[in-house]
């Protein structure tokens, strides 16, 4: 009985780590595809971090420039440095980095442990770096997120980092084993040609309130205020220009965001410019659209939003993107946020 | 700490087991010492005070019950204060922000053990003595405590070298805190234990055991890791807003819940009585293919069976042994034919159930639909003993009778467990009735139903955990057996990552 | 326990066929609630009650639990009367 468990458990794990795209949830191929262009330092002068928004939102074939969208789903500012280093021990420096989060994902722990260290997408000694920082910080909201299992973190490291098996069985089954290896070999493909650029909801419009709509107080965890502080002031050591491009949202989760957390964030993000003189805030925190650019509950923007926000940054790209107005595309939103602009268009 | 976790597989119960191999070796005090600090580790250390003062104010109890014998209007008083405090900490238990884990289960276990020291029948536990002799035969010494039974202390009833000595003072404690029953039962009786904590070729490490123990206690984790908790995805959006499902929808979410909560809870008490085998401990049986049954009475004998005997003997029987000899009292029948009439009826019968389900709802839970549920099982009993009174002629053995039976049971099951999951009575009522008149919305209705065939078949075709265990070839399984363990020990320790994907 | 007693006295085979209503009812001192259709536990508790009342004696719960036979409730029947 010990040699068929041992086979057997054996066997599975060694597909687990040798084919991930047969049967991992069709989210890990554009993740991959953004760990290809990094392997492969096919970056470009514009680089693209941050979380599903900017993700669904920035196509990098729009911008008229060659740029690589390394944003990811549920990202934060542990995913952002740690591609953010790669990207760097590359040949070829950008000459601008986007960087895009909403006030959510500076506030509390997404997917650290289901997407970041399940997909593979930090090793060993970021993990490491991680377990120090957040002891060191006292703060370890995002590295014991995933603390259910209720075995010691040092084995859950461990176990994670190995790919252990029991972590993937979900996706084993969904996936049937390898009954998602075209699809998933076909997204990778996608992902690749369009630089990183995915979708995920491509509803015609979506009225529900995003996470935004719903905090209560923007306050930073101290954890992921470290790995923003520290993104920053490596690219000041680069010498590379960086902006925070707040991404739209829907006018239902603008309307719903407090007064006092939009304030917050937005003088939060003001006093890393007033520290880091090469970086700035593109625009208030709160844009609102209307609801129809948007794809689903989480304020992703659709194609067609994706479209043409693009198109806007890529004129913004021409010109001065720390200066960009976002607030007024061609169909202007029903509500202004600031007060400052009343537009006009049907929304 | 759940069984089916990995804190527990593989942190905990390794740890147990081989301090167990190390102490057993000094004897049956060391072995069920170790076992209670386990017990009270596995616990969790902010909960453990509050077991250990139930642990000492229900000997105290037990002691003082045990010691009034004599005066019996002393014992009921110490007895009825006693099971008051113990359902009082349960209601407190219950109502705290973090509830106590297995309160419920442990008030119980500790009425049941305050109820058992009343009588000659139950040696007192907390100052017994047995001795075993090495030849394995048991010899009774009761050093009882009060005036009449003095501690016997002279020659002959000195173990002699070669005899073995088992504590019986650590038979309460142990039965009150073992780990395998702690949170979620069996709920053990001092009769289900006694005999064998008494005997020390209980408190031997043995490979057999652990064999068999580990075989049922991967049953057990398999029934619910990989049968109870997929079906979260058809039970949870269907009672969560049962007004917008279709007819088919609101019934595979019915149906769903009521095989997600059998195999979740047979699962979980597969695992106990598993857990207890590896130690040594045989646990008492808590299901016996329920669904089976041909008759809600037969449904309570082989559902969460260690509740029903409870309930049995510690308040039907007492309810109906006072209605009947008070209508003896009276002149009044309290044979078959006085059953059959409807004062009869409603007082030795109605009265008794009503009152016994109505706590077994409320045991379960605080909340109208937990007492709606066992007022509707009181009824389905009700109506189930009536038709025995009224026709009492044999049960037609046809395929076509016991299928039509085994189907009127479940579907009495069935609306009692829709009445017990719904937060709300109507939202139960709107799942069986169907408030809508659409078929189905779910996208996935062809699969879930597919998987609900598959469950079925699974429920009324198969052996349950016991039968499959018994027709096992003893522990030393042949090769097939021993392949299909070690998959199943593959499957059992991946379907602990969970089995739904983050969407 | 009990030594099983040899035969079943009229007056205990008595109690059994007024509490169940069957006159052909056929007793030994083996026979338990599983050979007997209508001795469920409800009528179990009659058959005691009943018992009481004739023999004018009176059983804790306990001792009802335990009579699992037509020969536990005779024995334990005489051993009340005994004592």
């Amino acid at each position: 009985m010990a040699a068929t468990f041992a086979a057997t458990f054996a066997s599975v794990w060694l597909w687990v780590i040798a084919m991930p795209l047969a049967f991992l949830e069709p989210e890990y191929a554009s993740w991959r595809a953004k760990q290809v262009l990094l392997d492969r330092c096919d970056l470009g002068e514009v680089l693209i971090f941050g979380d599903s928004r900017a993700t669904v939102g920035i196509i990098p074939a729009a911008l008229g420039i060659k740029a690589t969208n390394l944003a990811v789903g549920g990202g934060e500012a542990v995913e952002a440095l740690a591609a953010l280093r790669r990207a760097l021990s590359c040949p070829e420096r950008p000459k601008l980095v986007i960087v895009s989060m909403d006030a959510v994902h500076f506030s509390r722990a997404d997917l650290f442990w289901e997407r970041s260290m399940r997909f593979g997408f930090l090793h060993s000694d970021e993990l490491a770096e991680l377990r120090d920082v957040s002891t060191r910080l006292g703060d370890v909201s995002v590295y014991e997120e995933r603390h259910i299992d209720g075995i010691p973190s040092p084995l859950r490291d461990r176990l994670y980092l190995a790919h252990f098996p029991s972590y993937y069985f979900a996706s084993l089954i969904e996936g049937r084993g390898l009954w998602r290896w075209q699809h998933n070999k076909g997204n990778l493909a996608a992902s690749v040609a369009a630089r990183g650029q995915y979708y995920f909801g491509t509803a015609d419009g979506s009225d529900t309130v995003a996470a935004d709509g719903q905090l209560t107080e923007f306050r930073a965890l101290p954890v992921l205020e470290w790995y923003f502080g520290r993104m920053l002031a490596l690219l000041a050591e680069n010498d590379i220009p960086a902006v925070f491009l707040p991404m739209p949202m829907n006018e239902a989760t603008a309307r719903s965001v407090r007064p006092a957390v939009r304030d917050a964030f937005q003088q939060w993000l003001a006093g890393y410019e007033a520290r880091y003189p090469e970086f700035h805030v593109a625009g208030p925190v709160v844009q609102a659209w209307p609801n129809r650019w948007f794809g689903d509950g989480f304020s992703h923007l659709n194609p067609a939003g994706a479209a043409r926000f693009s198109a806007m940054l890529a004129t913004c790209l021409s010109a001065d993107i720390a200066h960009c107005d976002f607030l007024s595309p061609d169909d202007a939103p029903s509500v202004s946020i600031l007060g400052s602009k009343q537009p006009t268009g049907d929304g | 700490m759940s069984f089916a976790s990995y804190g527990f597989l593989f942190v905990f119960l390794p740890v147990a087991l081989a301090g167990y191999w190390l102490v057993a070796r000094w004897g049956p005090a060391a072995a069920m010492g170790w076992l209670i600090v386990c017990s009270l580790a596995f616990y969790g250390a902010d909960h453990v005070p509050f077991l250990l003062l139930s642990i000492a104010a229900n000997a105290l109890l037990g002691l003082w019950i045990a010691q009034t014998d004599a005066r019996p209007r002393a014992q009921t008083a110490i007895l009825s204060a006693g099971i008051a405090l113990n359902l009082i900490g349960m209601a407190v238990g219950r109502s705290l922000d973090v509830p106590l884990p297995g309160i419920s289960f442990i008030a119980f276990t500790q009425i049941g053990y305050l109820l058992d020291q009343r009588g000659n029948f139950t040696l007192p536990v907390m100052a017994g003595r047995v001795l075993a002799t090495s030849n394995g035969t048991i010899q009774r010494l009761r050093a009882g405590i009060g005036p009449r039974d003095k501690p016997r202390d002279n020659e002959d009833d000195r173990p002699s070298r070669d005899e073995k000595f088992t504590p019986l003072y650590m038979t309460y404690p142990l039965m009150a805190v073992f780990f395998p029953h702690l949170i979620a039962g069996p709920i053990l009786r001092l009769r289900d234990v006694e005999a064998q904590f008494a005997d020390p070729n209980t408190w031997r490490f043995r490979g057999e055991n652990l064999a068999a123990g580990g075989f049922i206690l991967l049953i057990g984790l398999l029934k619910k890791t990989l049968l109870a908790n997929p079906l979260s995805v058809i039970v949870t959006p269907g009672f969560a807003d049962p007004g917008a499902l279709g007819m088919l929808d609101a019934w595979m979410a019915a149906v769903g819940w009521s095989f997600q909560l059998y195999f979740d809870f047979s699962g979980y008490s597969d695992m106990a009585i598993g857990l207890g085998r590896m130690f040594g401990v045989r646990l008492p049986e808590n299901f016996a293919s329920p669904y089976k049954a041909q008759s809600v009475i037969d449904y309570w004998q082989r559902w969460h069976i260690t509740l029903t005997h409870f309930l049995m003997s510690t308040v039907f029987n007492p309810l109906t042994l006072a209605v009947m000899r008070w209508r003896r009292a009276r002149g009044k029948g309290t044979n078959a034919a006085a059953q059959r009439r409807l004062d009869g009826f409603c007082q030795m019968l109605l009265a008794p159930l009503t009152v016994t389900m109505a706590l077994a709802g409320v045991w379960h839970g605080t909340g109208w639909n937990y007492v709606a549920f066992g007022l509707l099982h009181a009824a389905f009993l009700g109506a189930n003993h009536a038709w025995r009174l009224f026709r009492p002629g044999p049960r037609s053995g046809r395929w076509h009778a016991v299928l039509g039976r085994v189907a009127l049971t479940y579907l009495c099951v069935l609306v009692g467990a829709a009445v017990f999951r719904s937060p709300t009575l109507n939202g139960a009522w709107s799942l069986l009735a169907g408030a809508h008149a659409g078929i189905s919305t779910d996208p996935h209705v062809r699969l879930h139903a597919a998987w609900l065939f598959c469950l079925a078949a699974i429920v009324w075709g198969m052996p349950n955990t016991r039968q499959i265990v018994t027709h096992a070839r003893g522990w030393q399984p042949t090769v097939p057996w021993a392949v299909a363990a070690g998959c199943a020990a593959t499957l059992g320790l991946l379907s602990l990552g969970g089995t739904h994907e983050f969407v | 326990m009990h030594a099983t007693p040899i035969a079943v006295p009229p007056e205990i085979a008595d109690i059994f066929r007024f509490v169940l209503r069957d006159d052909t009812l056929e007793l030994t001192p083996r026979t338990t609630p599983d050979d007997v259709p209508g001795w469920d536990s409800m009528n179990h508790i009659a058959l005691v009650v009943e018992a009481e009342c004739r023999f004018g004696v009176c059983f804790e719960p306990e001792e009802i639990d335990a009579m699992h036979s037509v020969g536990d409730l005779i024995a334990a029947v005489r051993a009340k009367r005994a004592a």
